[in-house]
């Protein structure tokens, strides 16, 4: 009898390994593009998870702040006599700009920002990042209730960062562009010259696709081309900062940093508008399969 | 027999996810305060490896599968490459789980560390197939190499605890004591 069982137990766990197995492997290979659908369980853990997030992240940045701003300048003001009286002043201001104004110049310049580019925005906080170091994606907290939509583009004043991936009625995740998972068609700006960007796992783009015989140098800006219909035409990517040609190939490396600075950003825009007719139906088809704002 | 060991695998599971749950956010949020941007940590390969060494279930790719479903809350990884890996490398353990003893903290460091790199070279071999781009899979192994021995040196005090976690609600369940 105890024998019939264990058969049967093993028998039993052979099969739910192979569903399993099975399931995993169907689901992984049929994942196209980066985009996922958030379900009803989803989004209700989500929603409940991220606030807890947002605290910690809250802590996070005032204590970076604490690190970057007062400690850094103590330090320098032993270093050197000269700079001592310097730092004390500089301890002064930094001591009597808060949090607060800090956040209020960053948002100047988002707001700057925002009346340059023809397009509705909604401006959003950093609230988490991925749990996973490999990946380069965050959390904002603004989601489909606020006009955001899966696909929505992610910038701030200093350029492009991504897009929406994943989103719950409050909150969305949002992949950047130096996730090795996404490819960007961008161009430079000066020579007009296409290419292929996509994420090196080290914090910036590779750039393929550039004929040896175009002449791109240092620093060489790279402007989004607007083809491949996430990303509107002319945004920053970044600059050109190493470039490799050989001999015997018909194109060159590139590399390009990214003009934001991904590691420290806090808050961002995301381009909702819905002045595009042919965008808005995709948006439209988007939300019918993510199921989000259905429920 | 099945209903007692999926039931009390069940609360032994929710127990689990909530552990795994509160390290998820804590690393999520608080590690790149210290500037571990490239560096973060999640306990779920080891909570994994845990369930592989020391539960015995014929609902262990269930669990497997809830564990990576709760961890992709937290991650654009998705829960099917964790997924179709764990129960691999469990399907592995069972094999030579008679010859694997855990009793000293030094053998499940080496235990867990040898299976980390196993479920490395399985996530890395699938990563190679979807991207076509073996640079990338390189630069992940040299995160791997830190995060995965800080995973294994912790080990040994996360698996007595999952132990109590496993045990309180199953003895049945595990296989045999630390």
């Amino acid at each position: 009898m105890i024998n019939f069982l264990s058969y049967q137990k093993k028998r039993l766990k052979l099969v739910v390994n192979i569903f399993f197995l099975l399931f995993a492997l169907i689901d992984f290979s049929s994942k196209k593009e980066v985009l996922e659908k958030t379900s009803f369980f989803e989004a209700v853990m989500m929603e409940t998870l991220v606030p807890i997030q947002r605290g910690i992240t809250s802590v996070q940045f005032s204590f970076r702040s604490l690190v970057d701003n007062y400690i850094a300048n103590v330090n320098a003001s032993k270093e050197n006599d000269q700079l001592r009286k310097k730092v004390q002043e500089l301890e002064n201001d930094i001591f009597k700009l808060s949090e607060t104004t800090l956040e209020n110049d960053r948002l100047k310049s988002l707001l700057k920002f925002r009346k340059q580019i023809p397009y509705d925005t909604v401006t959003a906080q950093v609230v988490a990042r991925d749990s996973h170091s490999d990946y380069k994606v965050f959390r904002i907290n603004k989601g489909y209730s606020h006009g955001i939509r899966l696909q929505s583009v992610v910038v701030t004043d200093k350029g492009l960062v991504g897009y929406v991936y994943r989103l719950t009625d409050h909150f969305s995740d949002v992949i950047t562009i130096v996730d090795p998972e996404i490819k960007i068609d961008g161009m430079v700006k000066r020579t007009r010259s296409h290419g292929m960007l996509e994420g090196n796992a080290k914090g910036k783009m590779n750039m393929k696709y550039i004929p040896n015989t175009d002449q791109v140098i240092l620093y060489d800006q790279i402007v989004t081309s607007g083809l491949g219909n996430i990303f509107p035409k002319g945004l920053l990517i970044g600059k050109v900062t190493k470039i490799e040609k050989e001999h015997f190939g018909i194109t060159q490396r590139i590399e390009v940093s990214p003009s934001v600075d991904l590691d420290k950003l806090e808050e961002v825009l995301v381009l909702v508008s819905n002045a595009d007719p042919i965008k808005q139906a995709e948006w439209e088809v988007l939300d019918k399969q993510s199921g989000v704002g259905v429920n | 027999m099945h209903t007692n060991d999926f039931k009390a695998g069940l609360i032994s599971l929710s127990l689990t996810l909530i552990l795994l749950l509160v390290t998820d956010i804590v690393f999520s949020s608080l590690l790149p305060v210290i500037g571990l941007n490239d560096l973060r940590f999640s306990i779920h390969v080891l909570i994994i490896l845990y369930l592989g060494l020391r539960v015995e279930s014929p609902y262990l790719a269930l669990f497997i599968f809830l564990v990576e479903y709760f961890h992709s809350l937290f991650t654009i990884e998705g829960w099917a490459m964790g997924t179709f890996t764990g129960v691999l490398i469990c399907i592995t353990i069972g094999f030579v789980k008679d010859i694997i003893h855990l009793r000293t903290k030094f053998m499940i460091f080496l235990i867990v560390q040898l299976f980390q790199l196993a479920w490395f070279l399985v996530i890395g071999f699938l990563i190679y197939l979807k991207l076509d781009n073996f640079n990338y899979v390189l630069t992940k192994f040299f995160n791997f190499i830190p995060t995965s021995i800080i995973i294994s040196i912790i080990a040994p005090w996360i698996f007595p605890l999952l132990d109590r976690i496993w045990v309180s609600s199953g003895d049945h369940l595990i296989e045999d004591h630390v």
